[in-house]
């Protein structure tokens, strides 16, 4: 059965849009700048909440920079679908801190007292913003949020891809969404994997992460909910896979377990031969460890013909939940765009024989995409795009 | 701050013990010599970041670098020779 | 889909006990959370890090698979609402605390919500299909949902379960605005095992799971799902059922009172407490010889209606 893609919406560091995002992308323009208020680099949404609210029409005093950024994309994905009875429609998102960003503020605030009336800690649930995107673009019944860390973003866009396959659904939303808070980048600095300089996948001198936020969307249909909508299909979303590496809490495994497993399981299902993978659209946080890990996976699967592989949180810092979906995106952009995306910052790969692309995006045809997504807990998440 | 080496080590444990919460065990469990990673204590990667936070919290002693952190936090007596090396001067 | 095996632990003596239905009632409900020895499940070392919401969800993945010994899951499924939402706190306070100091890292690492099903692979050197759900009141029926998809995509022997713990105040805040009821704050876990092979005498079969969000009418949802089951209201021995409110919802109104069970009244609220639910359908059917047939109706939330259809065969 074939998946199609048919509407994709980006917000992240290196844009509002999908165009700006494309552009970016074409122009190797990085996201990733020194934060004046957080003193460290990171790659942020150019709108304030405020902005967000006016470009979005929400008046709404409590809402969370997560709902907000969710909707953008979202909204944008959408596009001028509508409400069909008869196309049985869902939503499966992705994210990690929920509307921690809109708890933080009140948790300064003698939170116990205040927070008894007070609806902002609605917010904090992780479901809450796939509700909230449900209700502003007319979607009830099958709504469900996967959190596994940085993995999230691309579980949702598996298990929309699953439900579709299975027959329960015709046509799903599917993506994730993170803002920046403090919680975050608290959380990797207090593990010692923030870069103090713009993070530098697959560098030999890699120093950690940079976090980035944002959000991306892609509509799923399938035969029937295409042949109502008459969408025009993007791409085809032709594998999936999750396993789990079993190794340490925060750590991957050094010969890279789980990565070497979703990447040989997703290649099965998408019914082709690893060979036939053109592009890699690589984990690649930037840290000392997944990237070495990342790679020797790479290595272990792609045995006769190694891919044309990159990491591009050099433009979008790690997006967390949101980054499974933003590089599906992008993985959708290539397919259409024919271009390998440059890995940014990478002076020296620390592995010679297997560089990543290091120069202005590269134009290629490309008929198979593998997007990589690993988080906490040792879960792995590889995705196909294909060539509809 | 008492650089005594004797106290040192006692708190040091104490330390550890509780923000590592080892139940069960007491700091005359712990030896003065013994690796505290893997075969010793059996502590792995994320508790070294730990004793990172209790040499800077409670000692304010920074660990600069890995390179640091690799020699210093080898046993209790090399983290107690530290804190007197960092604060003796 | 058929269940060979449960643990529940909650705010009812339910761990490990067989035939707890027959015994648990709102008289017997305790104050906290029962819980199991975690000394003789976890080792030391393991456990020292772990919240409430792992060890919960551990301890119950053990006994699910306690005469199992020999399976390999073949997936681990997880949904909560809240994850480890003290550790959330805890890393919270402390970064107001730190005046930019170092922050120990141990609370943020537990604060994500998959940390349960992640803790569950490593504990059992796992290396397949992990996932978890976090949809408030409906976590543990989407969880539930994952594992009737995998089934129906070949999987044998899932684990799948649920683990929200209560030790802060964030869950009290979030129900006590959303409910319109008294509240009764709960916690626990509850964990399962599935499958393929059908037993020669008696099956526990999980014959629907539906979960619903953004609802606005539950009626019609209740009769399209009992109409693709087959069902009717007559057809069911038991509903049980959890509200927003203080009142019997209206959908059910007219079913015998005798044959509904506010399962909130059982187990205390908390957004996974359907998990408590099916599992206590599960101890019903296995011990009750006239109860063939249970519904779950899960209206927590009033905008969110979870459906879960289990019978003996």
């Amino acid at each position: 059965m074939k998946i199609a893609v048919t509407g994709i919406g980006i917000v992240s560091g290196i844009g509002l849009n999908v165009s700006e995002n494309l552009d970016s992308l074409l122009h190797g323009k990085s996201g990733i700048k020194r934060s004046l208020k957080h003193n460290i680099f990171l790659s942020e949404v150019q709108l304030s909440d405020d902005e967000l609210k006016r470009v979005l029409g929400i008046n709404d005093e409590l809402i969370s920079r997560t709902n907000l950024l969710a909707l953008k994309a979202a909204a944008e994905a959408w596009g001028n679908n509508t409400g069909d009875a008869k196309i049985r429609t869902g939503i499966v998102s992705a994210t990690s801190l929920g509307g921690l960003d809109k708890m933080e503020q009140i948790y300064r605030n003698d939170f116990e007292h205040q927070a008894q009336n007070s609806k902002e800690i609605l917010t904090f649930e992780n479901g809450e913003s796939a509700e909230f995107i449900g209700k502003k673009l007319g979607i009830s019944g099958f709504i469900d949020t996967s959190s596994t860390a940085c993995s999230s973003g691309a579980n949702a866009i598996m298990y929309g891809a699953r439900l579709i396959r299975s027959g329960i659904l015709d046509r799903v939303l599917v993506g994730g969404v993170d803002p920046i808070a403090e919680f975050n980048i608290n959380g990797f600095s207090s593990l010692n994997i923030y870069s103090e300089k713009p993070c530098t996948p697959f560098d030999e001198n890699r120093s950690g992460l940079t976090l980035g936020e944002g959000a991306a969307y892609l509509v799923l249909e399938n035969d029937f909910s295409l042949e109502r909508t008459k969408n025009n299909t993007l791409c085809l979303v032709s594998g999936w896979s999750n396993a789990t590496d079993a190794y340490h809490q925060t750590a991957s495994s050094p010969e890279g377990i789980g990565a070497s497993i979703t990447m040989k399981e997703a290649i099965e299902v998408a019914g082709i031969t690893p060979d036939e993978v053109d592009y890699v659209n690589a984990h690649g946080t930037g840290t000392q460890n997944n990237d070495l890990s990342e790679l020797t996976a790479l290595k272990k699967v792609f045995t006769d013909k190694f891919p044309l592989f990159s990491s591009t949180k050099g433009f979008t810092g790690h997006t967390l939940a949101a980054a499974g979906a933003i590089e599906g995106a992008f993985c959708v952009l290539a397919i259409q765009q024919h271009k390998v995306w440059q890995n940014l910052n990478c002076i020296v790969p620390f592995d010679q024989e297997h560089s990543p692309v290091l120069n202005d995006p590269l134009a290629k045809p490309l008929n198979h995409v593998l997007s990589n997504s690993f988080g906490f807990g040792g879960n792995c998440t590889s995705l196909i795009f294909s060539k509809a | 701050m008492n650089l005594d080496p004797e106290v040192l080590r006692r708190e040091i444990k104490e330390y550890i013990i509780e923000e590592l919460n080892l139940e069960d065990i007491t700091p005359d469990d712990i030896e003065n010599d013994a690796p505290l990673f893997v075969e010793g204590l059996g502590l792995d990667s994320i508790d070294a970041l730990e004793l990172v936070v209790i040499m800077e919290r409670y000692y304010g002693v920074k660990i600069p670098n890995e390179e640091v952190g690799r020699k210093v936090l080898q046993s209790i007596n090399t983290m107690v020779d530290y804190i007197i090396e960092e604060k003796g001067q | 889909m058929r269940i060979i095996s449960s643990a529940l632990i909650s705010h009812q003596d339910t761990y490990k006990k067989e035939a707890f239905s027959e015994v648990i009632s709102q008289e017997t409900y305790l104050e906290s959370v029962l819980h199991p020895e975690y000394k003789d499940i976890i080792p030391p070392m393991e456990r020292r890090r772990m919240t409430d919401a792992v060890k919960m969800g551990l301890a119950c993945t053990k006994a699910c698979l306690d005469n199992f010994s020999e399976i390999t899951p073949g997936a681990i499924i997880v949904g909560t609402s809240m994850g480890s939402s003290a550790h959330t706190l805890k890393f919270l306070d402390s970064i107001i605390t730190s005046n930019g100091g170092l922050i120990s890292p141990t609370p943020f690492i537990q604060s994500t919500h998959n940390t349960i099903a992640g803790q569950i692979s490593l504990f059992l050197k796992n290396n397949r299909y992990n996932n978890t759900h976090t949809q408030n009141s409906l976590s543990f029926e989407h969880a539930l949902f994952d594992a009737y998809l995998l089934d129906r995509e070949g999987v044998d022997h899932i684990l799948f379960g649920s683990s929200d713990e209560s030790e802060n105040v964030l869950f009290d805040l979030f129900y006590y605005l959303r409910a319109k009821k008294h509240v009764k704050k709960g916690a626990g876990a509850a964990f399962f095992l599935t499958s393929k092979q059908e037993n020669t005498d008696e099956n526990i079969v999980v014959k629907s799971v539906e979960p619903n969000s953004n609802v606005v009418d539950t009626h019609s949802i209740l009769s399209s799902f009992l109409d693709k089951n087959e069902k009717t209201m007559d057809d069911l021995d038991l509903i049980l059922y959890s509200s927003y409110s203080n009142n019997i919802p209206e959908d059910l109104v007219a079913f015998p009172e005798n044959k509904l069970v506010d399962y909130t009244s059982l187990c205390g609220d908390y957004f996974t407490n359907s998990g408590f639910a099916f599992g206590y359908a599960i101890d019903l059917l296995k011990h009750r010889p006239t109860v063939k047939s249970i519904l779950v109706y899960n209206n927590l939330v009033e905008t969110n209606l979870g459906l879960t259809l289990i019978e003996k065969h």
